[in-house]
């Protein structure tokens, strides 16, 4: 429930002040049933884990209620323990196993809206958003093999991850042709493979008297592709290919940003071409932890290679003459931006000192100095996005105008950028 | 290797007793509960429906009036925060099919209109709780409703065509049919809309807002129904047929001219404000500087005070405005407040358009009598006696540029329908007057282009 007032009294918060006031009721019900059977096995001195389940789901938010849909999954890891000089330990695994994501609450109705009227007479009329009366949960499928090793007694620790996961009637919010009298429908359409690698090194390459300092390493890929659609290749409702949108299209990534580029053979505006892409190439993290005596210092570096934003902040500033570098170059940007949306997508790599934090903690006879009231008290300054290295000219390339979604990123007009904060703290246990 | 422990769990939980625990749309009502088992309350919600479908793309800066008028060079936005109503608009080397507010715009409402209005046709067969009069009366006010949802389509995309057969399952696409098979369907619309009208109850069984006061019974808005028969007949060159449905239209030289029906807006929760009344639209220079001086002048006047009296009622001085190489200093007046009505159609264009009908005839002296009758009445102009055959269509377009300022693009229109858009003012080298918005792009995408 909500309630919008609009055309306040001066000064007034009141919602009755309101000149216009709009409420909005949305009520939800979901009604799930599930069941699952799962069977572990700990076999041959404990060096052999089996594992398999089944899973079944049905759910009032698909289009056939009753439906019972199973996702069967079935593990196995070995453990080597000591197989070689150095190494304590590796373990070698391998997964499979079926998911649902199951349809959100609505997306199987055709609703018509009650929200408008006319002088006082109610209206209703489509919304232009369809659902669809077979929805049904998307279905993953992820294989996975990794390794885990143990080295050096315990000071560095490998772990590798291969994947791969295909998501069959992938749930789409397809754009539909609008002369039907619907822009978009909910739909089970498509196939999307995702494949990726994620490394990760831990280890502590100095540990001495009193002096430790840990680091942890990580690097992960994924390549996504959409590799079949069983509707024409569509466009998400951005902002239009003038600036770049992202498009969903059988054999391309799943993420691309397609826009404007040149103009037609006839002359007319213009050729729609990929720009861009919102996933990285790759991702990296460093993280460290220095301790000395009493102090400890943590630190996480990221990194983001390669990949896209559409930059609308940019276009609001050149449109509205007033960027930094308007002439020429905001100029410039406006007027190729009549045929190509080449001005506004921007890259999207940063480096970031994502997290920092120095502490300290009393040694215990600074507390006996104060009659051991306090078992514990540690002084701590730490701050989140202090700096960030990147080429992209907008305030943060890590940006969503459209919320959490899983591919409608990295478009930037305007929104609310990351903040960067400060925090000191000062904490004391009493027991 | 022998086996030293084996760890078994087994957990299971079983389905409860098969119930339905379906759960339905807690928030709106299905669109195949309304086909299926309409009330007379839903019937009348869907009607009223239309009449909010029909004008939610009019008065706002992205609306028909606005765009068009910038197309036209009635009016101007000059906007810091969107800079394609020049960019786009007027220096564009086409209008952008993939931005639905601007080359891609004029579609989405107008169809989602239409599928309300064939789903209110579709549903009347299966209500119970109107007569058949009455079912008659939505009848001939919704296909009336269709014709202006589909002329608004194809007033903006002319050449490029549209789909007209779209009464079909979500996801099946009616093909793109040519300019002159739509104008053919919009005057079949209109004359089964008639029909119906002819056989309808005597009053509406569903309240039609503010905007249809003076037409609110079936009987009265025949006469709504031949007006818009009227300028379509025009629009296709059917002079003999445009002057008899005028004829039956409620062209009245006695009359206000501002009688007619309109697009109604409201500040009540849930109604739809008219949001032409911003700073950021402004008038094209050139309507003031080709305005021509009243007959009588008031002595020792000055500026806008010597002109047009309609330039006067719908033109102020402002502050002059630059952006994007654009200048003007004059804003509109016609559209004070936010519930300020926009009108559909109204006598004034059905006597003009008599006149047009006259000059296809040939007749020019019928002309030439309603062209002064709008110059003297609404423009209090002196009535020009040299009119004849080569001089008199410029005149009339030029009187409908006026009486019709600022009201749908009809200054456009009508430039494009004589061939005559190369006479519209160009204000900086390299802009150009575009000729039609391009069929949008999600359109071409879902038709596999």
């Amino acid at each position: 429930m909500r309630v919008i007032g609009r055309d306040l009294v001066a000064g007034q918060n009141s919602l009755g002040a309101a000149t216009q006031i709009s409420v909005g009721q949305h009520a939800e019900a979901v009604h799930d049933r599930g069941g699952y059977i799962q069977e572990d096995l700990l076999l041959l001195d404990r060096k052999l884990l089996l594992t398999a389940a089944l899973r079944g789901d049905s759910s009032s938010a698909n289009g056939h209620p009753n439906a019972v849909y199973l996702y069967p999954k079935a593990g196995a890891s070995y453990r080597f323990v000591a197989p070689a000089p150095n190494i304590d330990d590796l373990k070698l695994r391998i997964a499979y196993g079926e998911t649902g994501n199951q349809p959100l609450y609505g997306q199987r109705f055709i609703g018509l809206s009650v929200a408008q009227n006319v002088n006082g007479n109610p209206a209703i009329g489509v919304t232009g958003v369809a659902g669809d009366p077979d929805i049904r949960p998307e279905r993953a499928r992820e294989i996975e093999a990794g390794t885990d090793l143990l080295l050096l007694g315990g000071r560095a620790i490998v772990e590798l991850n291969l994947y791969q996961r295909t998501i069959t009637g992938l749930l789409l919010q397809r754009a539909i042709a609008p002369s039907t009298g619907f822009t978009t429908q909910f739909f089970n359409g498509g196939v999307l493979r995702n494949r990726g690698i994620e490394l990760s090194v831990e280890g502590t390459p100095v540990q001495y008297g009193n002096l430790f300092w840990q680091t942890q390493v990580g690097f992960a890929k994924n390549v996504s592709k959409i590799t079949s659609l069983p509707v024409p290749a569509y466009n998400y409702l951005d902002f239009g290919t003038v600036y770049g949108v992202h498009r969903i299209e059988q054999g391309q990534s799943a993420t691309q940003i397609v826009g404007n580029d040149g103009l037609k053979p006839d002359g007319t505006c213009c050729l729609i071409h990929k720009l861009g892409d919102s996933e990285p190439d790759f991702t990296m993290h460093f993280a460290n932890r220095i301790a000395w005596g009493g102090f400890m210092l943590f630190f996480l570096v990221d990194w983001q290679s390669g990949s896209s934003v559409v930059n609308i902040t940019r276009n609001l500033y050149d449109s509205g003459q007033n960027a930094v570098d308007q002439v020429p170059a905001g100029y410039n940007r406006l007027a190729q931006n009549l045929f190509t949306a080449r001005p506004y997508v921007e890259s999207a790599t940063f480096v970031k000192l994502r997290e920092v934090s120095l502490s300290y903690e009393l040694p215990p006879s600074a507390l006996s100095g104060i009659g051991n009231v306090a078992k514990r008290v540690r002084f701590k300054v730490s701050g989140r996005n202090l700096l960030t290295f990147t080429p992209y000219s907008g305030m943060d390339p890590e940006v969503s105008n459209f919320g959490n979604d899983p591919i409608d990123r990295n478009i930037d007009l305007a929104p609310f950028p990351p903040s960067r904060s400060v925090w000191t703290s000062v904490e004391v246990g009493f027991y | 290797m022998t086996t030293k422990h084996i760890h078994l769990a087994l957990t299971g939980s079983f389905f409860l007793a098969a119930c339905n625990f379906d759960v339905g749309d807690l928030n709106r009502p299905g669109l195949d509960q309304v086909l299926a088992a309409p009330t007379p309350a839903a019937v009348a919600a869907l009607a009223t429906g239309l009449v909010a479908g029909e004008r939610a793309d009019i008065a706002s800066r992205i609306g028909y009036v606005s765009e068009l008028g910038i197309l036209g060079r009635e009016s101007l936005v000059l906007s810091g925060s969107d800079d394609r109503f020049v960019t786009e608009m007027l220096n564009g080397i086409s209008l952008d099919p993939s931005t639905p507010n601007f080359g891609g715009n004029f579609w989405v409402n107008e169809y989602a209109n239409l599928r309300n209005a064939n789903l209110l046709l579709d549903a009347l067969p299966n209500v119970n709780g109107l007569t058949d009069p009455e079912k008659e009366s939505i009848r001939g006010f919704a296909k009336t409703m269709m014709a202006l949802d589909f002329l608004k389509v194809i007033n903006t995309h002319d050449v490029n065509g549209a789909p007209i057969d779209v009464d079909l399952p979500i996801g099946q696409l009616a093909p793109i049919v040519s300019k002159d098979a739509v104008f053919a369907r919009i005057a079949l619309l209109l004359d089964q809309a008639q029909g119906h009208l002819l056989a309808a109850s005597a009053a509406f069984p569903f309240p039609l807002g503010n905007g249809f006061t003076s037409f609110n019974t079936p009987a009265l808005f025949l006469l709504v129904n031949r007006a818009v028969a009227g300028r379509v007949a025009v629009y296709r060159g059917q002079f003999d047929s445009a002057l008899t449905a005028l004829m039956g239209s409620f062209l009245d030289t006695t009359a206000p001219l501002s009688l007619g029906v309109y697009h109604s807006f409201g500040n009540g929760s849930g109604d739809t404000q008219n949001n032409l009344n911003t700073t950021d639209i402004l008038v094209h220079p050139s309507i003031v500087t080709d305005a021509e001086t009243l007959a009588s002048p008031p002595s020792g006047c000055s500026g806008l005070a010597c002109l047009d009296r309609r330039v006067q009622a719908k033109v102020v001085a402002v502050t002059p405005v630059t952006l994007y190489g654009e200048t003007s200093g004059y804003g509109f007046i016609m559209y004070p407040n936010t519930d300020s009505p926009v009108p559909i159609i109204r006598n004034e264009e059905l006597i003009l358009l008599r006149a047009e009908a006259y000059i296809g005839q040939g007749n020019v002296s019928a002309a030439a009598t309603d062209i002064n009758f709008i110059r003297t009445t609404s423009g209090g102009l002196a009535s020009r006696t040299d009119l004849n055959a080569s001089n008199i269509l410029d005149e009339l377009l030029k009187q409908k540029r006026y009486s019709l300022l600022f009201e749908g693009g009809h200054r456009w229109i009508d430039a494009r329908r004589y061939g005559k858009l190369g006479t519209l003012p160009i204000d900086q080298p390299g802009q150009r007057v575009q000729t039609a918005f391009p069929i949008p792009q999600q359109e071409v995408n879902a038709r596999g282009g």
